[in-house]
């Protein structure tokens, strides 16, 4: 495949699902409707097989390429947009590297099973529900904007896709809009997700002061080069002069850490972080699907890529670093402690992603990189799977997705159960499974860093295991109860098939990152061991990316050797594979004891509730973090805005009125004469002629 | 024997005698036979002027004025009685409805 | 007298015209003193007009007494046709100004003209009015016919205007003074089909060559526009339109009796 061609699939695979949504948005609430998710299914299915193209090439261009080189990114003008100051162009242009294509085959992917299941999903009885159309018009432009996200070659683009999946999510979480709450949920989604973009504009515009350019090229071949110190280099990618790169070099070193800090704001919010995650669970007001794709599996991850591809700017400063892995860490934790009380199955799940972005960002921090975005891919199969088995049941159960009122629905869900069990094994970290493989990766690095943030990751996993299973425990097992009034039923073949589907991908996710070869399964913790080949798949195909990291991982590692030598090496080899049986162990654990707690003997969660009164409440109140910013941030706020709308009502708009007085007045002096009179008129016209006559004959 | 002086005065003050009954009654009817007086001031100018110039094109624009005048209050007294019928008043104050 | 001074005179005439007119607008408590005094004021004012062209020309010969005479009555008509409450005698009025007018027109020589003017507008325009009145009567005197509007301000921007126009006459000398047939007569000799003297041949003829050699296409534009008009008479008349008199009105124009605002 030559660049042009590449070019194509690339912008066939944002063609496609774009032509998706305009057809569905156009045409379907006149002729299509229930029949809109076809245009959809086809322009997403499309991005999927251009995706997997593109996920080919980039592989055979990978294997073709001598193993100690890098494979450059592909780098493709689509054609110049428009041009700034200093004559600088932006354009829509792409940068397709082992990253962009993962992503892609993961959103596209993902995007496709749940397109098809909402086909089922949207209905009711088997009548489409109001907005269906817009529905699927609303999912097909994700879809677009996400790869619009991940395709994107500059800032620019970045940004543009950044807020346009936000706009869509903002779309979809408000889709059923005549509840209040469902409102009220898009619209904090948004606000949110402003306060961390406004951060993140920021950053993209001081990038731009900094360099004078946004694509990714330019401004990470210059942040390379300024951190090696290599004037030269510099001046030529930026066009100075010589003299000027010793100033230039010390700008950009002092800047980037400003500059990653921003972008991480971003980041934080997008992804639901420590302290922006609050609009997640509410956003769980939007359908199933939408809360599997959008806010689980692909765009609030768009924080994790971001920070994976702006690497050489985040691992410019090692503090950093270590803020993002205290960060991702802190909030791992404390989404699985509030995950542990809810009853609401999809806020369980909805606090569980928060949980999981934690880790992954745990994985950029401690430099671990390639593992994130592991962890990443397979979290999106599996928490996927999650919501849309919830989104199966609560079709079932006609709406009702609290786990205290049903229960025992093993027999009456048997396919979505048998699902929802892989991917709860997935979660939770159960060998082998999914997320097993990746969650594993990520504390296993944790540990290397520092350990308190691997005990903590590992504390983590032991929660996750506990959640996931007493959600599984209290809605499958136990006597069988069914809401009154509701004919629970197994959800029909277009919803079945996509579950069936991530189940796969959930159990077998995780053995794309496993090194068959190099020592069995195990393999894949010890990369260094044999050299670079010893990398498994995945990790090998993003080498290329995570460079930076991995770069300074090996420059901080240098010195961490010569200073605890041969005794650290043997620490870390004996860690990373007794780490493994930890963890497994440890997930293991923590099923049992849900199953203890919820199906054996639930006496013992009342008595810890009856015990532990105030702990309990803290918990299922969710800390009360929503209340504390309502006092110190909603309320605040109001007040200074219902000032403002008082000297808006009284001073401005006074002052405007004055204004609008003196025409008015001017207006009511001429409404005396437009009597509505012909003779009225007769008599100005007289008397003017008149006028003009004596003035013409005596003048 | 009378000059032109005499006559410009005469139809002068026609005119002004009738612009006044245009521009003071409030009945239509009159006030169309106010134009009509002024139309008699102009046709008694253009045959003074006429005569003054020993042409006969002006008694000429006399007949058009007739002409016009005739069918002024062919399709004038029409849509009089037309308005009558509607709204039973011939008041100009209450057929103001473009007042501002 | 020079000029100036005619034109000083004339203004005071139309001036005093003026206030006599004021005084005579219907009221709706007419005061027979006021009407008089303004009739009083009227005559004068005629009269010094008449006088004044008396003075101006010397010779008060049989032409000046008719032109004096018909002078007062159409003026003094017209002045009536304005003046009455009552719009059947208005209508009556007017018919003796058309004949004044005719009768002046004839002393100008234009006969043709004259007869034209009484066929047309005394026997077929003035009996439509008739019959218009007639039709639209109503019960009694209406407030329409007694009540002016802002009279003094209409009367003082005609009779400026007019006279304005009028006090131009005293400067026109040359033409004010008799103009001469024999110039007439000059003048006429170089128009090739019609006659030396328009007031020893047939005027009639002089005036029908002219209208059908040089006005021939004006002529039969006043023929179509004769036949539109008499169309859209019968298409007005056979229109039936909903009466408003019962029943709420569409729009606010049927506040009756709604005061206007001055203009």
């Amino acid at each position: 495949m030559n660049e042009s061609t590449l070019l194509l699939v690339a912008v066939l695979v944002l063609l496609f699902p774009a032509a998706g949504a305009v057809i569905a948005g156009a045409c379907g609430s006149r002729w299509l409707k229930g029949a809109t998710h076809w245009p959809v299914i086809l322009g997403v299915g499309g991005a999927a097989v251009t995706s997997f193209m593109l996920f080919g090439e980039i592989h055979h261009r990978l294997s073709a390429t001598h193993a100690d080189d890098v494979l450059e990114p592909v780098r493709l003008i689509a054609y110049e947009w428009f041009s700034a100051a200093q004559g600088h162009w932006f354009n829509v242009e792409f940068w397709i590297d082992p990253l962009t294509v993962i992503m892609l085959v993961t959103v596209t992917f993902i995007s496709l099973l749940v397109v098809v299941y909402s086909r089922d999903y949207m209905r009711h009885h088997h009548h489409p529900e109001r907005g269906y159309e817009r529905f699927f018009a609303f999912l097909a432009m994700f879809v677009f904007s996400m790869c619009a996200l991940v395709l994107g070659g500059n800032f620019v683009l970045l940004y543009l896709g950044w807020e346009a999946v936000g706009l869509c999510s903002y779309l979809l979480i408000g889709f059923y809009y005549p509840k209040p709450s469902a409102a009220d949920a898009a619209k904090k989604a948004f606000l949110v997700n402003r306060i961390g973009d406004f951060g993140f504009g920021i950053g993209i515009f001081l990038i731009y002061i900094t360099f004078g350019h946004l694509d990714y090229h330019t401004v990470f071949e210059a942040s390379r080069m300024a951190l090696a110190g290599d004037g030269a280099g510099l001046s030529g990618i930026l066009g100075i002069t010589a003299s000027e790169a010793p100033g230039m070099i010390g700008l950009i070193t002092d800047r980037l850490p400003v500059i990653a800090l921003l972008l991480l704001c971003g980041a934080v919010g997008k992804s639901a972080q420590l302290p922006l995650y609050v609009w997640l669970p509410d956003a769980m007001e939007g359908p199933s699907p939408v809360s599997a794709l959008i806010h689980a599996a692909t765009m609030v991850t768009a924080g994790v890529y971001m920070m994976v591809r702006c690497g050489v700017i985040f691992t410019a400063s090692s503090s950093v670093m270590l803020f993002v892995a205290i960060l991702g860490a802190a909030t791992a934790l404390f989404a699985a402690t509030i995950a542990l009380t809810q009853t609401d199955m999809k806020r369980i799940l909805a606090y569980s992603t928060i949980s999981q972005l934690g880790y992954m960002f745990l994985g950029v921090g401690v430099f671990a990189a390639s593992s994130a975005i592991f962890h990443l891919f397979t979290h999106a199969f599996f928490k996927a799977l999650l919501f849309l088995g919830a989104g199966s049941v609560m079709h079932a159960m006609g709406g009702i997705i609290d786990v205290r009122r049903f229960g025992g629905l093993r027999k009456v869900l048997p396919v979505t159960f048998v699902t929802m069990l892989l991917g709860s094994a997935a979660l939770s970290g159960f060998p082998l499974f999914a997320g097993f493989w990746s969650k594993d990766e990520i504390v296993h690095h944790a540990f290397m860093q520092h350990p308190l943030l691997g005990i903590v990751g590992l504390v983590t996993a032991a929660l996750t295991a506990f959640y996931t299973f007493r959600m599984m425990f209290l809605a499958f097992w136990g006597e069988e109860r069914i809401p009154d009034g509701v004919e629970a039923h197994e959800s029909g073949k277009w919803m079945l098939l996509p579950l069936c589907v991530l189940a796969i991908g959930a159990a077998g996710a995780g053995f794309f990152g496993v090194h068959v070869e190099a020592g069995g399964f195990l393999g894949f913790l010890a990369p260094e061991a044999g050299g670079a080949h010893a990398q498994t798949a995945f990790h090998h195909m993003l080498q290329s990316v995570v460079q930076p990291f991995t770069q300074a991982i090996h420059n901080t590692g240098h010195e961490a050797g010569h200073v605890g030598g041969e005794a650290a090496g043997i620490t870390a080899h004996f860690a990373r594979h007794w780490m493994m049986y930890l963890s497994a162990a440890i997930a293991i654990v923590g099923i049992i004891l849900a199953r203890c707690f919820y199906v054996t003997r639930p006496w013992i969660p009342m008595l810890l509730r009856s015990t532990f009164t105030r702990l309990h409440s803290l918990l299922y109140n969710k800390y009360y973090v929503d209340e504390v910013y309502d006092l110190t941030v909603v309320r605040p706020l109001r007040g200074s805005g219902s000032v403002c709308f008082g000297i808006d009502e009284f001073v401005i708009d006074g002052l405007i009125w004055l204004v609008t007085a003196v025409p008015r007045l001017l207006g009511y002096v001429g409404r005396l004469v437009q009597s509505g009179l012909v003779q009225g008129y007769g008599l100005s016209m007289a008397t003017g002629l008149a006028i003009i006559v004596i003035i013409v004959l005596f003048a | 024997m009378v000059g032109l002086a005499g006559y410009i005065a005469v139809s002068a003050l026609l005119f002004a005698i009738g612009m006044v009954g245009f521009l003071t009654r409030r009945n239509l009817i009159i006030m169309f036979l106010s134009t009509e007086i002024m139309l008699q001031g102009v046709l008694l100018n253009l045959v003074a002027f006429s005569r003054l110039h020993g042409q006969v094109d002006g008694q000429v624009f006399g007949l058009f004025v007739i002409v016009a005048a005739a069918v002024e209050a062919a399709i004038g007294l029409g849509l009089i009685v037309l308005l009558f019928r509607r709204r039973g008043s011939l008041d100009t104050e209450e057929l103001a409805t473009m007042s501002g | 007298m020079t000029p100036t001074v005619i034109a000083y005179i004339l203004y005071a005439i139309f001036a005093l015209g003026g206030v006599g007119l004021f005084l005579c607008v219907p009221r709706e408590h007419p005061r027979r003193l006021v009407l008089l005094a303004g009739a009083g004021l009227g005559g004068i004012a005629l009269l010094g007009l008449l006088t004044l062209i008396a003075v101006k020309h010397y010779v008060p010969d049989g032409h000046y007494v008719l032109f004096c005479f018909f002078a007062a009555i159409a003026v003094g008509a017209a002045g009536r046709v304005i003046t009455h409450p009552v719009p059947v005698y208005s209508a009556v009025y007017f018919g003796l100004v058309i004949l004044s007018v005719a009768v002046l027109a004839v002393l100008q020589l234009a006969e043709f003209l004259a007869i034209a003017l009484i066929i047309v507008y005394a026997g077929a325009v003035l009996v439509m009015y008739a019959f218009v009145i007639m039709l639209v009567r109503q019960q009694g005197t209406s407030v329409a016919d007694v009540r002016t509007r802002e009279p003094l301000l209409a009367i003082a921007a005609s009779f400026m205007l007019m006279g304005a126009v009028a006090g131009q006459i005293g400067k026109l000398g040359e033409l004010t003074t008799v103009a001469p047939p024999v110039v007439a007569e000059s003048t006429a000799v170089h128009v090739p089909d019609a006659p030396a003297e328009p007031g020893h041949t047939d005027n009639t003829l002089n005036v029908g060559r002219r209208m059908f050699s040089k006005y021939v296409v004006a002529i039969e534009l006043a023929g179509i526009l004769l036949l539109v008009a008499m169309i859209g008479a019968i298409a007005i008349a056979r229109k039936r339109v909903p009466t408003e008199r019962s029943g709420p009105l569409p729009s606010p124009i049927g506040q009756v009796g709604r005061r206007v605002p001055p203009y």
